[in-house]
């Protein structure tokens, strides 16, 4: 066991499978020379050389076009999109191509890609450098989409991105690069598709997943000072949606709060609500609470930003509120 | 005019079966765009119609030239390629149809079809949207150390696009094997090119990003040829994209449900004596390669290939609704 930031986390994970894989080859805005935005790629074109990691001119188009066409020519291509807002203008390649080839091939291809992107605010970057995303990609079929809170899970579950044969958008968090925490020495994965109960608990579970997985349990410790027991669920993949490990969580304690950062309004908190409200009507002591940002575009001066995010103590109202307090 | 004739000597020597096989696309791909187009208007087809007619030239006088390891990426009005890549009449029909005979099981219809195995790759009812993914498939080619070419058609409209320009720049820069066929024919959906372009050669746009442009007359098989010829070639040779303007007139509307408002049905008309059948015809006769009996047995052969396609495509069955949620993922 080594302790790592999510960076250094990230970082491994791409060199041990660029290193491992030949069709592995990473390809974005700024990754190769200037190192990536946020470092994570630093390093990786002295060690692999620039045919395996390739600065593109400012082009969020033709740059996933490329994830995608090389993809289909059999490559494991990990496009970087250095902030998820810019997603927007690489929309048609992920949404109408990537997701739908296979469909439309009927099955006759490969199409193994990875989407890497930066998101979230708290960094002051303002109203475009600090949005969330994934609800956005929620509603396209074949996409999956992944998310991480720690380091372990970083890595691990970025080796199954790249590894895995369909086009997977992997969300990483601004705020999560610098964080520290224990990741296994060697070749390790994480599996997709698998939710995860990071701190367990009695009364109320709080589903969440990327940075609001620390928020959520900075409340959890608070929360237990006034003897409220919260399990902290970590959802990790979005898209497809563990509602199994959810269900068992919410089952157990018959509360819950879904806490994410984009607003609420439309965002994946909504899905996860309605798709666990089936399995686990009969055992709700209260109905679901859900804590995300307020509905308006990200302010930039940082009064402003924090009064958008959503803090402990939003999720704490949100717990107590299940819980009648 | 609608559309300019450049006069050009084609200095191409080609056999004798390579015009035959270049009749008998011309040919098949016009006869097969007209039974379409009836059998749509006679509510027979489940597919929405964009006839090529007039622009078959683009098609067949560049996709001829391609090898089995050569991708195209056919924009909504290029049937010829499909054909010419060794797809079947018949599947190409039963698509049409909606059958499960027809392309990724009617899945998709059959002018977006793709067969990674010959080398078609599915187009998108986003116009243009092939154009970015053409340069990836092209990196792909290129990173793998072979000299296949990527063929990526689109018409003029699909050049307004924003990456339209971004895959021009990327392909430039990095050198990638794409040949870029624009088939202008005067008009993007309702749209006169004109009032859509300030430039009057959409060929200029390449020297903007550093690469070859080059327009011809795309009612022309032979001058399409020939300059596609020269494109591919760069593109094996490691020397980069092309831009190919292929100047037609359209001669139909967008597709089969358009009521044409934008334009009289003289113009329409004037724009029809723009025919690559007849002025190939015309050629192959004057310069005695082939004779009117031999373009007839051509002919008649497309004609039973394309009637059975029809038969086999009305006795086949649509899909059966078990199969609508496969291969979303692997």
């Amino acid at each position: 066991m080594t302790v790592l930031s999510v960076r250094e986390a990230l970082r491994q994970a791409l060199r041990e499978e660029l290193q491992r894989d030949p069709k592995v080859f990473l390809i974005g805005e700024d990754i190769a020379s200037y190192g990536g935005c946020y470092r994570v790629t630093e390093g990786l074109l002295a060690e692999f050389g620039e045919e395996r990691v390739r600065d593109t001119p400012l082009s969020e188009s033709v740059i996933v076009g490329c994830g995608v066409g090389a993809a289909m020519m059999g490559y494991k291509p990990v496009v970087e999109v250095m902030f998820a807002d810019f997603v927007t203008i690489g929309m048609d390649q992920l949404v109408n191509n990537a997701a739908k080839m296979r469909y439309m091939h009927d099955g006759d291809i490969e199409l193994s890609l990875v989407l890497r992107m930066p998101q979230g605010g708290g960094s002051t970057l303002g109203p475009h450098h600090s949005q969330c995303v994934e609800a956005w990609l929620l509603n396209v079929p074949g996409l999956q989409i992944v998310t991480h809170s720690n380091p372990h899970d970083a890595k691990g579950l970025l080796k199954s991105a790249i590894r895995d044969p369909n086009p997977i958008v992997f969300l990483e968090h601004k705020l999560l690069y610098n964080s520290k925490g224990e990741v296994p020495d060697g070749d390790y994965t994480v599996p997709i598709g698998k939710a995860q109960v990071v701190r367990p608990g009695k009364h109320v579970s709080i589903i969440s997943y990327s940075y609001m997985v620390t928020t959520s349990l900075a409340a959890a410790e608070l929360l237990a000072a006034e003897n409220v027991e919260a399990e902290v669920v970590d959802v990790r993949t979005l898209r497809p949606l563990d509602v199994g490990t959810l269900a068992e969580s919410v089952k157990k304690t018959g509360r819950a709060v879904v806490v994410h950062e984009a607003p609420v309004i439309g965002g994946a908190g909504g899905e996860i609500v309605s798709a666990l409200h089936r399995e686990v009507f009969d055992y709700l002591d209260a109905p679901i609470e859900r804590v995300g940002a307020l509905e308006t575009p990200v302010p930039f001066s940082q009064v402003l930003e924090q009064a958008y995010l959503p803090d402990k103590e939003r999720i704490i109202a949100a717990v107590k509120s299940t819980l009648n307090l | 005019m609608p559309v300019e004739v450049l006069a050009k000597e084609n200095g191409l020597i080609l056999a004798r079966q390579d015009h035959e096989k270049i009749y008998r696309y011309l040919y098949l791909t016009r006869l097969t765009d007209e039974v379409l187009v009836k059998k749509y208007t006679q509510g027979q087809l489940q597919e929405l119609v964009h006839s090529c007619q007039g622009e078959e030239a683009v098609a067949v006088g560049s996709g001829i030239q391609l090898r089995p390891d050569d991708y195209v990426l056919p924009s909504l009005r290029a049937r010829a390629y499909f054909y010419m890549k060794g797809i079947s009449s018949r599947e190409m029909m039963a698509g049409a149809y909606g059958k499960v005979t027809g392309p990724a099981q009617g899945k998709n219809t059959s002018h977006h079809l793709g067969d990674m195995k010959r080398g078609v790759i599915c187009g998108t009812g986003i116009v243009g949207g092939s154009i970015p993914l053409a340069v990836g498939v092209a990196l792909g080619v290129k990173m793998s150390g072979r000299d296949s070419v990527v063929l990526v058609t689109f018409g003029d409209g699909a050049t307004s696009r924003g990456d339209f320009h971004e895959s021009l720049n990327l392909a430039a820069v990095w050198k990638l094997p794409v040949v870029f066929v624009c088939a202008n024919n005067g008009w993007a959906m309702g749209n006169r090119t004109s009032k859509e372009t300030a430039v009057d050669r959409i060929s200029r746009r390449a020297a903007g990003y550093g690469m070859p442009g080059e327009t011809v007359d795309g009612t022309d098989v032979l001058a399409v040829y020939e300059a596609s010829a020269q494109a591919i070639r760069r593109a094996r040779a490691g020397e980069g994209p092309t831009l190919l303007e292929c100047m037609a007139y359209r001669w139909g509307g967008h597709s089969a449900r358009d009521p044409q408002t934008y334009r009289s049905s003289e113009e329409a008309e004037e724009g029809r004596k723009y025919c690559s059948l007849a002025k190939y015809r015309t050629y192959l006769l004057n310069q005695r390669i082939l004779s009117a009996e031999d373009m007839a047995r051509i002919e008649d052969a497309v004609k039973r290939e394309v009637e059975d396609a029809v038969v086999y495509s009305e006795q086949s069955a649509y899909p059966s609704p078990e199969i609508v949620a496969t291969n979303v993922y692997a």
